[in-house]
């Protein structure tokens, strides 16, 4: 097996990274596939909440760097999915305790091992950022419908590029169609046409990442849901599958109909 | 400390200033390192601005020593260079180009050179710019590509964008009040030539080729019109 190293990057902090990671990595898991998460939001760490495994933490990142422990203790195993681990950021250190060729050495020892090794990125441009690109083979950047969010993608690729590690692939993060088809928002096509990098991803607005967030059970577990499935088929895209964009436009009628009824109540 | 001489340092208000202006740029990398890594107590958690002199550095060599500083926990804030190549990349690669203080100097220099920077040169850059990136000339500047949100053009002289411009464009910055700035699609973020600042507009649907300039005094936005011979 040669792994491949996947960084999920946005510049931007909130738009969602990390839930990104979390589904991608549970959804390439259920396809099978033999997948590490590894945090690189050092000092920051939320990864093990959104999967559910703060508990149990034993040894993280900085430890394999700093030699404490090897790899393989730091990996936490998720109960729910057969071959999907963690390694967890350290919380008590910050960014400069982990550097790019630290990064890099941490994930060649994992190639022969799995078969995706997905890194959540901090937000910004700085050391922690460098960290989580170093590796990478493929970088997606996330962005959400909004026009800050939209300007720091774009000088995310051009950092991508700048490192000879594009083209980056992007992912829309919580559109919401009832807000596009009203001109409210900016809809996918307008941020695909700014940034000009491949899509791989359009992921809806929906109120159930918050609560799964919350409960640590990444919506890509739950086979009802829509927003997991369009986790799952950015997983499909990354093995080199041809799957179809989800319509979004019937659940975001329904929406945007609720959303009118409360607006006029509340005007 | 022995040292061939390939380099020197000096403390400044930004934090060392480490010349390193001669002789191979492997040999100099190289010597820098061991150098950081013999002082390593001294060197710690430094920021450094290194001056290349007029070493063309690509993005790789670059990224190459500054990672390999970040693991001796130095940082590299900014490298110094007359290279354009090198100032290029540098930019790209978000670090500064020059000291505050250097700074004036060179456009105090720039000021007095007035009428030579009007010279019918163009820096062509083939490449979409997107936010954060900067090209900054004495020259014309030609853009092949989109210019983003974000990005920004500082011209001398007269600013051409083969795509289109959503950034902010400066053309004209010593004065020279007869630049131009056009664009396939002009949609600028913020328009200049010289001090003039020109007035937001808002546009929507289509649009067609547009030259921006100044005409006694105003600002103006015209369709690009080859009779008018711009």
């Amino acid at each position: 097996m040669a792994a491949i190293v996947v960084t999920i990057t946005s510049g931007k902090g909130g738009v969602g990274k990390t839930t990104t990671t979390a589904n991608l990595a549970v959804a390439l898991a259920e396809d099978g596939f033999k997948v590490v998460c590894i945090d690189g939001d050092i000092g920051l760490r939320n990864l093990d909440v959104v999967l559910g495994l703060e508990n149990r933490i034993v040894y993280d990142l900085v430890d394999i760097v700093e030699n404490r422990c090897r790899i393989r203790q730091a990996m936490i195993r998720d109960k729910r999915l057969e071959e999907l681990y963690l390694i967890p950021a350290a919380q008590t250190r910050d960014k400069s305790a982990v550097s790019p060729s630290d990064m890099i050495r941490v994930c060649d020892e994992l190639r022969s091992e799995v078969d995706y090794i997905i890194i959540d990125s901090p937000a910004g441009i700085e050391r922690g950022f460098r960290n989580t690109i170093a590796p990478a083979d493929i970088i997606l950047v996330v962005t959400n419908p909004e026009v800050s969010a939209v300007r720091d993608a774009d000088r995310i690729i051009g950092l991508v590029e700048a490192e000879e590690k594009g083209p980056a692939k992007l992912i829309i993060n919580r559109v919401n169609p009832g807000l596009t088809k009203r001109g409210d928002m900016l809809t996918p096509e307008d941020v695909v046409e700014l940034l000009a990098i491949e899509l791989i991803g359009v992921i809806p607005d929906d109120e159930n990442v918050v609560i799964s967030t919350n409960r640590g059970q990444p919506v890509a577990l739950d086979p009802k849901s829509k927003t997991g499935q369009a986790f799952k088929n950015i997983a499909k895209r990354l093995q080199g599958q041809t799957v179809p964009f989800m319509q979004l436009e019937d659940k975001g009628d329904f929406m945007s109909k609720v959303a009118g009824l409360f607006k006029q109540g509340g005007d | 400390m022995e040292n061939n001489g390939l380099i020197q340092i000096k403390g400044i208000r930004e934090g060392l200033l480490i010349s390193a202006e001669n002789g191979a740029w492997d040999d100099r990398a190289a010597e820098l390192l061991i150098m950081v890594k013999q002082r390593e107590s001294f060197f710690k958690g430094a920021r450094v601005c290194l001056d290349v002199s007029e070493t063309p550095l690509r993005v790789k060599q670059i990224t190459q020593l500054r990672d390999q500083l970040s693991d001796l926990d130095v940082t590299l804030w900014a490298i110094l260079s007359t290279s354009e190549t090198t100032e290029n990349n540098a930019r790209v690669l978000g670090l500064e180009t020059a000291l505050p203080v250097k700074k004036e100097t060179i456009e105090s220099k720039e000021s007095n050179e007035r009428v030579e920077s009007t010279a019918e040169k163009a820096v062509l850059v083939n490449k979409t710019l997107r936010a954060g990136y900067k090209v900054e000339s004495l020259d014309h500047v030609i853009i092949v590509g989109d210019v983003n949100p974000g990005a920004e053009i500082v011209s001398a002289g007269n600013i051409i964008v083969w795509g289109k411009l959503k950034g902010s464009a400066i053309a004209g910055v010593q004065g020279n009040m007869k630049s131009t700035i056009c664009a396939l699609e002009l949609r600028p973020t913020q328009l200049r030539i010289g001090e003039k600042v020109f007035p937001p507009q808002q546009k929507k649907g289509k649009t067609f080729p547009e030259v921006a300039y100044i005409e006694n005094d105003d600002c103006k936005i015209e369709l690009w019109n080859k009779e008018k011979g711009r």
